[in-house]
């Protein structure tokens, strides 16, 4: 929509009970709320097109037309709208089915005045907070920050984390290591009504089984050794804000169960405590995998993952954003050059062509290593093909699929005039890619930490100017 | 508007304390408005009741229910929210009992309004 709005505090109501649709305006009224009602699908869209009202009370079972489409139209038009959906009808399918389009909030008759009044406020709350959110970067195409890219892969995903942001829904990330999932989460938080409460990721790979349960749910002085003081746990402390799962396939089937308990109940039961609290967390998770194939596997509870995959959002890989890469890499060396007090402002045509054709196996993350290398090693203004990391240029970037069969182990003989740091790479590398490109479990079969093969890699993809070839880039 | 503690056996009519509260708030201009319309609207629903197709009837009854809880006819919701469910699937003899039980329940809820209506 591009005309300028007429009424957007008006909350429209459309609502083909007529002593329901006098009820609610009026109980709206009284709070202070300018209303217009409609008792039909047409009438509704006639209005909306009028009004271009932030916040839309919409019944979903209309005389001629669902609830569903109209609000699918709406948010084509205007994806800003704060559409509560009202229905006499409560499963949980129709309300996972509207929160998955885009609703804001879902009410089921019958609902008190309070209710009704609330889930109006909270609504027009979210347009509040998320505006100024939107006007910062509004030079940039409305891409939320700190996402840099206009590619269409990108521009779907930043539609999504707009619609989702405005819902409670539950979001699942999914994505190659270094696509950007954490920074997702991070803006699904931050465009949400929840953006003044806190923002709380864990990473359930990289801490040991034994004390996630622990590291989510807290625990109490003495509930096991080594507990010297009580403990908050994420879950807390996420209270009034987003919880970020990453590595959620990761989490050992034993605490699924707990986080399947505490996303039913909302509570939580520190280890050693007796009583549940209750906490207000939203819940967004990531992986680098398929999480389908986890629960074929047995790996992942099937009514964990239906409770959790509410809205999935895919991070495209790098290699797929078209231009992306040459644009996130000007900025980027820009950024950096300045830090480093280097006169670096711009890339090599040569160097943009390159950039474009890599498969980027380590994603931003990568580039990111690859650009500090550049701007550490040389000064200039423009950044030529000879100042890249000569693997970079040299050979062939090699992409691993994930699964690909690994071969066997070089005999001890093949191993002779390596070191021992490049024959330890080559162990975890190898490892890594026996396990599908899980650093947790190749960690687990080596016995060490997962932060240990983390920061390994960090170390390699600096060494290499990030180009950790073998390496399949997918934790 | 607001909601009275469920309990398993709703009572026939209309809760007091739910239509207490819907009328709180009004003047009494609005009052006699807000009455009006929901006889028209309960009417409406009783002659949608006549219907043989069980997707509409089974139509009538979501509508039939969302009124009822709100006014506080928990009673005629339930026999709604039956409807609702069943009316697609039902043959004609368990569709005739259950269009029984909305009509006279929600007679009786009309009664009650138009009663408030003109007192």
């Amino acid at each position: 929509m591009s005309k300028k709005a007429d009424a957007p505090d008006t909350v429209l109501l459309i609502e083909d009970t007529l002593s329901l649709q006098m009820i609610y305006a009026a109980s709206l009224k009284r709070a202070g709320h300018e209303v217009v009602t409609c008792g039909t699908a047409e009438d509704g869209m006639k209005a909306f097109d009028r009004l271009q009202p932030n916040v839309v009370l919409l019944d979903l079972m209309l005389p001629d037309r669902t609830g569903l489409e109209v609000m699918q139209d709406m948010l084509a038009r205007a994806p800003g709208t704060c559409v509560v959906v009202i229905t006499a009808n409560a499963s949980i399918n129709k309300a996972v089915e509207m929160m998955r389009a885009g609703a804001h909030e879902f009410l089921v008759k019958p609902f008190d005045d309070q209710r009704l009044i609330a889930a109006v406020e909270n609504a027009k709350r979210t347009v509040r907070l998320r505006a100024p959110a939107r006007a910062s970067v509004e030079e940039d195409l409305d891409v939320p920050e700190p996402f840099i890219g206009r590619s269409p892969a990108m521009v779907a995903v930043y539609d999504k984390i707009r619609s989702v942001a405005r819902s409670m829904a539950t979001v699942f990330i999914t994505g190659e290591s270094g696509t950007g999932k954490e920074l997702c989460a991070e803006a699904v938080h931050r465009l949400s009504a929840r953006a003044r409460g806190p923002f709380i990721a864990l990473n359930c790979g990289a801490i040991p089984g034994d004390l996630l349960e622990s590291e989510v749910f807290g625990h109490l002085r003495g509930s096991f050794t080594g507990a010297i003081s009580d403990k908050q746990g994420a879950a807390a402390a996420a209270d009034g804000g987003t919880l970020f799962l990453d590595e959620i396939c990761e989490m050992d089937l034993a605490l699924q169960t707990k986080l399947l308990r505490f996303l039913q109940t909302s509570t939580i039961t520190p280890v050693g405590a007796t009583r549940a609290r209750k906490v207000d967390v939203r819940i967004i998770c990531a992986t680098n995998r398929n999480p389908l194939d986890e629960v074929r596997q047995g790996t992942f509870r099937e009514d964990l993952y239906y409770r959790l995959h509410v809205v999935p959002i895919h991070m495209p890989p790098l290699r797929q954003r078209d231009d992306d890469v040459n644009e996130i890499a000007k900025r980027l060396l820009v950024k950096m050059a300045r830090e480093e007090g280097h006169g670096f402002t711009t890339l090599d045509p040569r160097v943009r062509d390159l950039f474009r054709d890599l498969p980027w196996p380590g994603n931003v993350r990568q580039l990111i290593n690859v650009l500090r290398n550049v701007v550490v090693l040389n000064d200039g203004e423009v950044v030529t093909p000879d100042m890249l990391p000569p693997d970079l240029v040299m050979r062939p970037v090699r992409e691993v699929a994930v699964g690909t069969p690994v071969a066997a182990p070089a005999p001890l003989d093949e191993l002779a005039g390596c070191t021992l740091a490049q024959i330890e790479r080559m162990v975890i590398e190898a490892a890594i890619q026996r396990h599908n490109g899980s650093v947790p479990r190749a960690a687990r079969e080596l016995d060490v930490s997962a932060s240990t093969l983390y920061r390994k890699r960090e170390g390699w993809l600096r060494d290499d100017g990030g180009t950790g070839l073998s390496v399949v880039y997918g934790e | 508007m607001s909601k009275a503690p469920r309990s398993s056996q709703p009572a026939s009519g209309i809760d007091r304390h739910v239509f207490d509260q819907l009328f709180s708030f009004v003047d009494d201009d609005m009052r006699r408005e807000l009455l009006t319309q929901i006889c028209k609207d309960f009417e409406r629903l009783l002659d949608a009741l006549s219907a043989h197709s069980g997707r509409e009837l089974a139509r009538s009854g979501h509508e039939i229910k969302g009124l009822a809880a709100t006014v506080g006819a928990r009673a005629l919701a339930a026999a709604g929210e039956r409807l609702q469910m069943m009316g697609e699937m039902a043959d004609p003899a368990l569709l005739e009992t259950l269009v029984g039980a909305v009509r006279g329940e929600l007679q009786l809820v009309l009664g009650i309004f138009k009663y408030e209506l003109e007192s």
